[in-house]
């Protein structure tokens, strides 16, 4: 039986008779709305002159602990402000509010992604425009964030050294769209059969363009590179 | 998992578009995917017939159409489409290329009674 209409015709690629019915062209973006609202933010950020990152990459990667180091190293020169999306708990923010920095947890729950809204929701209260920077810790995840344009001015993927050379092109869309591109971990080389410049030309086969920093927030290594990037925003 | 939520966001659009339409019923969407959209087809079409159920939309069949990715390369100036989704031009091997397209994701049209 159709699951459709309840008539008996059993082939699933049935149609109806159609001589009711009408094609009416649509042709338009299914995220022009998110695409709208995220419009709206980037002026905003413009206008208030607040730089913005958008950081994703898969759980475990170090966000959080790059985070962390980059709040203590440049909270006296930059105004930092950090959201944070995880599905559940409050525990980056946490560990980012114990860093010194001015964040604030966003849930998503069963949401795999942060959206436009999310972010406008936050502007003009909690984001007040006074910052110089404002960084969005995506949830972890390579996929879903990839779709979603938050309004932000630099899309950052991160790898580490852990997850494997090949990454980059296992999921092509999110590092393709990155305009900076950081490998972290790199105090793991010595004890991995794991080679950055593998890596890199992975990188290159998917974002021939994007800018790549190689740092450990453990040992510090690369840090001035990422820092500096910070402060020439 | 993004589809059902990308699947709701169509069937808000879709509702709205059809009943100031004035449509009684939609038969059909057609929706068009590139490699870069970040949508799998058959996650897409997976999830389709449980976000459609209760809503205005039920019954309604969903028409994936898979668009290429398309390069189009500075130093041979030829368009291409890469065996994988790599930036580089199938014809001279050149990574210096632009993306003409495969970043689709686009609600071409409808049919409604």
């Amino acid at each position: 039986m159709c699951e459709d209409c309840g008539c008996q015709e059993a082939n699933e690629k049935h149609f109806h008779d159609s001589s009711n019915s009408r094609t009416v062209e649509i042709e338009t973006n299914v995220l022009k709305e998110n695409n709208h609202l995220a419009h709206h933010n980037h002026h905003w950020f413009h206008d208030n002159n607040v730089k913005v990152l958008n950081m994703m990459s898969s759980p475990g990667t170090g966000k959080t602990a790059l985070l962390e180091k980059t709040i203590n190293t440049l909270s006296d020169e930059k105004k930092i402000t950090i959201l944070v999306g995880d599905q559940q708990t409050d525990h980056d923010a946490e560990r980012l509010l114990n860093s010194g920095g001015n964040v604030k947890q966003i849930n998503t729950h069963s949401s795999c992604h942060l959206d436009a809204r999310m972010i406008s929701r936050e502007l003009g209260g909690f984001v007040s425009g006074e910052e110089d920077i404002l960084v969005i810790e995506n949830i972890g995840n390579l996929v879903c964030p990839a779709a979603f344009d938050l309004g932000e001015n630099i899309k950052v993927a991160l790898l580490s050294t852990t997850e494997g050379e090949d990454k980059p092109v296992k999921y092509p869309v999110l590092f393709n769209k990155a305009n900076l591109i950081i490998i972290t971990k790199i105090d793991l080389m010595p004890h991995l059969d794991w080679s950055l410049e593998k890596t890199k030309n992975y990188i290159r086969q998917v974002n021939p363009n994007a800018k790549i920093i190689a740092l450990s927030a453990k040992s510090g290594e690369g840090m001035n590179e990422w820092v500096d990037y910070l402060k020439g925003l | 998992m993004h589809e059902l939520s990308i699947a709701e966001t169509i069937i808000d659009n879709v509702t709205n578009l059809a009943k100031s339409d004035g449509a009684v019923r939609v038969k059909n969407i057609t929706l068009v995917i590139g490699p870069l959209s970040g949508i799998v087809r058959d996650t897409m079409e997976f999830c389709w017939p449980v976000a459609i159920k209760k809503t205005f939309l039920e019954g309604c069949h969903l028409i994936v159409e898979e668009v290429p990715l398309i390069l189009h390369c500075k130093s041979c100036t030829q368009e291409t489409t890469p065996d994988t989704i790599i930036m580089t031009c199938k014809a001279c091997g050149s990574s210096d290329v632009e993306i003409i397209k495969g970043r689709e994701l686009t609600l071409k049209n409808m049919e409604i009674e």
